[in-house]
């Protein structure tokens, strides 16, 4: 019995002692696993807490132990933010086991948040009966992460507007985003596990040599190519192909990402064209065009521009703009300043120089006009500078022979009234003495007429009156113009009333009526206004009619000029007279009417000087009007 | 008008104006003694000479005269003392409003232009010469008076 006592003794201490072993082994193996464990009694109260969990509680396991789990184990719905029923109250509770709940989040004691995984267990005794729990948590953060990231990724790959496309080493589709579902109007159910050679456009069958690429391990990038979408339209893409390989770094696909192009293209295309068209216009315009970079070196030189410069567009590309483009002033032969240079130095269009000597290539020298414009790219940064040029030497050259033309001509035309104003003063000096020692001689005749030598004398006498008139009309010709006296505003009314007050003689002999309009004011000389109308209103009684002689003289205005009329109701002239009669001595009339022929040319002359015309409207015998042009005169 | 004889210096290079400027006076019954010098430095040599014993009453003168323009000759003459006052007629063919504006701006003389026909050529120089010759009456009796007389 006792050694049955004692035998009983041992097992039971052998027991007692595998027991304890079984606890220890058991303590150690939860104080060293990955994973927080926490095991409370049945009413809650913590008994047992690994390192683990005291680490993600961040607590001591002085400070809890002993605790009921609810206070140290807040957990909260990762999204509604609510408070979770711990697992732990929910075995003690119910008895059974609580599976992993996902997004929870445990709130430590110092309030840091961590992403858990919980699970909790009842321990029952051998009987079956509820000895306490265990709750197992493990922090999930970490995992959280990569998978938000590996999602994240996805929505990118997935909602990019680039079709992004995998398939495998066969060509067949194995993944097609929303962005090649824009592009080339299959879905992904559509194409996935179909061939990729669904979109392959006819005469662009390189697919075949881009699987053959990467299945050597290439990458192609940025190949621009055609394909056919779903609707039969063609597509510009771009694509960039990179072959994915496997764990063992076999090359078990390609990745295809690729890009709509063709607006961009379209767009391409249309600048293509636009160059194209610049380059022709350039090349075919008569000027020399030069264009820079923002340094001031050459970047192009039309045609025009290497004839003028003698240096090819070839040779001149990057030269600095002074080197290709030499230019110094026509009189100070001073290099001047390349308005091309100041355009780009102040960023403002330097308009034509005149006087430009432009020294090319070969040291000849050329006349020329040039400008300069800064290029703006958008408007913004200078981007280089545009100069046109021409070559105006032959102009120059013109120019200066017109010049030493009006010279010489001004200088003839000054001899030439000298001339005339010397010739007609000088031959009335003789004729004076002609006319008066005949009238001289005359005085010693007697009286009783008759006599031959009377006649002759009177025939003398009127030769020599008649010279004399005439002279006196050249005289009044040449000076026409001469005058020194600038032009004041004259007063035609009064420029008139002097005429007709010269005129009175004749007036009164033909019983003229003579009626007037008020007439403007005109820039000019006052003595040849009263001139004109003189002149004009003495031919009109001069060429009277049979009837009393009528003048009529008007102004009216006409776009920028007073147009005045000298209308008479005399004899009238002929159409094919009317330009001959303005000439120097044309008279239309015999003696019977007496004149120099000199009246409208003197007419003529003053009008013109002062920028007008004078010209005539008339039929024979229906009276004639004489129309003179002045320019208004502005205030 | 008395029948003291005036003298007249007639500066003129024309014969025939200078012969008529002469009946002129005679049928006119105006004694005169006159000078006439026909180009512009010899009237200025007679002018020099007459200044201190014998200067005319009176002066006609042409503008257009050789070797010396007639302004010219006025001009060397017009600042002496002895001619200050003296009445001077330009007598002239040019019709030149510039000539006319000229001599009335630069001198005192009277600018007559020479009429055409004979009657109003010696209807002119009678008519000038007389006015001249009363002008001239005139300052002798005021001698110490140097006004410029109608200037």
């Amino acid at each position: 019995m006792l050694e049955r006592l004692a035998l009983t003794g041992a097992v039971e201490r052998q027991k007692l002692t595998m027991a304890k072993q079984l606890e220890e082994y058991l303590r150690t193996t939860l104080a060293s696993i990955g994973d927080a464990v926490i095991s409370t009694d049945t009413e809650g109260c913590i008994v047992f807490v690994n390192k683990v969990a005291l680490s993600l509680l961040r607590a001591t396991e002085a400070n809890i132990k002993g605790k009921h789990i609810d206070e140290i184990f807040n957990i909260q719905n990762e999204f509604t933010r609510r408070k979770v029923e711990s697992p732990l109250a929910m075995v003690l509770r119910d008895g059974v086991t609580v599976g992993l709940a996902n997004h929870t989040v445990l709130v430590a004691q110092d309030g840091t948040e961590i992403s858990i995984d919980d699970s909790a267990a009842p321990i029952r005794s051998e009987d079956g009966a509820l000895q306490g729990a265990v709750l197992v948590f493990r922090d999930i953060t970490a995992r959280r992460k990569a998978e938000e990231t590996r999602q994240r990724l996805a929505a990118i790959v997935e909602y990019s507007d680039d079709a992004i496309i995998g398939k495998d080493i066969d060509g067949i589709v194995t993944n097609w985003n929303k962005g090649a579902e824009g592009i080339f109007g299959y879905s992904a159910e559509e194409m996935i596990g179909k061939p990729i050679a669904l979109i392959a456009a006819p005469n662009h069958d390189e697919m075949p040599q881009i699987l053959e690429r990467i299945k050597r391990g290439e990458r192609i990038p940025h190949y621009e190519t055609v394909r056919k979408a779903k609707d039969g339209k063609l597509v510009n893409i771009s694509l960039t192909v990179s072959p994915i390989y496997d764990e063992e770094g076999q090359v078990i696909g390609a990745s295809k990402i690729a890009r709509d192009i063709t607006e961009q293209m379209r767009v391409r295309s249309e600048l293509a064209e636009e160059k194209e068209r610049l380059r022709v216009t350039l090349n075919s315009i008569g000027d020399g065009v030069i264009t820079t970079d923002e340094l001031g070196r050459v970047a192009y030189l039309n045609p025009v521009a290497e004839q003028l410069t003698g240096w090819q567009d070839s040779e001149a590309a990057g030269q600095p703009l002074e080197e290709v483009f030499k230019i110094i002033n026509e009189d100070s032969r001073q290099t001047v300043e390349n308005p091309a240079t100041k355009a780009l130095r102040e960023g403002i269009i330097v308009g034509l120089a005149n006087h430009t000597l432009l020294i090319t290539r070969d040291g000849h020298e050329r006349s020329i006009d040039d400008s300069g414009a800064p290029i703006r790219v958008g408007s913004q940064e200078i981007s280089g500078v545009v100069l046109v040029f021409r070559d105006v030497t032959e102009r120059r050259v013109d120019e200066r022979e017109r010049q030493a033309q009006a010279v010489e001509l001004r200088r003839a035309n000054e001899e030439l009234n000298q001339f005339a104003y010397a010739v007609a003063h000088d031959l009335r000096e003789p004729l004076r003495n002609v006319v008066n020692f005949s009238q001289l001689l005359l005085r010693g005749l007697k009286t009783d007429s008759k006599d031959d030598a009377r006649t002759a004398i009177d025939y003398i006498v009127e030769g020599v009156q008649r010279m004399e008139m005439l002279l006196n009309d050249l005289l009044a010709y040449s000076q026409t113009g001469a005058s020194q006296e600038s032009a004041t505003l004259v007063d035609t009314n009064d420029s008139l009333r002097q005429a007709l007050d010269n005129l009175k003689a004749a007036i009164a002999e033909t019983g003229a009526v003579i009626i007037s309009d008020r007439l403007p004011p005109v820039l000019g000389h006052d003595a040849q206004m009263v001139q004109i109308f003189q002149n004009l209103v003495s031919n009109a009684i001069k060429y009277r009619s049979e009837a009393a002689p009528q003048v009529q003289i008007r102004a009216q205005m006409n776009d920028h000029e007073w147009i005045f009329g000298v209308r008479d109701n005399g004899i009238g002239i002929g159409p094919e007279y009317h330009a001959t009669i303005f000439r120097l001595f044309k008279r239309l009339h015999g003696r019977e009417i007496p004149g120099t022929g000199m009246g409208l040319a003197i007419c003529a002359k003053i009008i013109e000087r002062h920028g007008g015309r004078l010209w005539v409207s008339s039929q024979p015998a229906e009276g004639s009007e004489f129309f003179f042009s002045l320019p208004v005169q502005s205030e | 008008m008395t029948d003291t004889l005036h003298r007249l210096l007639v500066i003129e290079d024309n014969d025939g104006d200078v012969f008529l400027i002469k009946r002129a006076l005679q049928e006119n019954n105006i004694p005169a003694e006159v000078t006439v010098c026909s180009d512009g430095e010899a009237a200025v040599r007679t002018l020099n000479s007459l200044e201190t014993e014998n200067p005319p009453d009176a002066i006609i003168i042409d503008l257009s005269l050789p070797r010396l323009e007639g302004m010219d000759v006025l001009r060397k003459i017009l600042h002496r003392p002895a001619y200050v006052g003296t009445p001077i007629m330009v007598f002239t063919s040019s019709p030149s409003p510039s000539d006319r504006h000229r001599v009335e701006l630069l001198t005192c003389a009277r600018y007559v232009q020479k009429p055409t026909g004979l009657d109003n050529f010696l209807r002119e120089v009678a008519e000038n010469v007389k006015s001249m010759f009363a002008r001239s009456e005139t300052r002798s009796e005021t001698k110490t008076d140097l006004s410029r007389e109608g200037c």
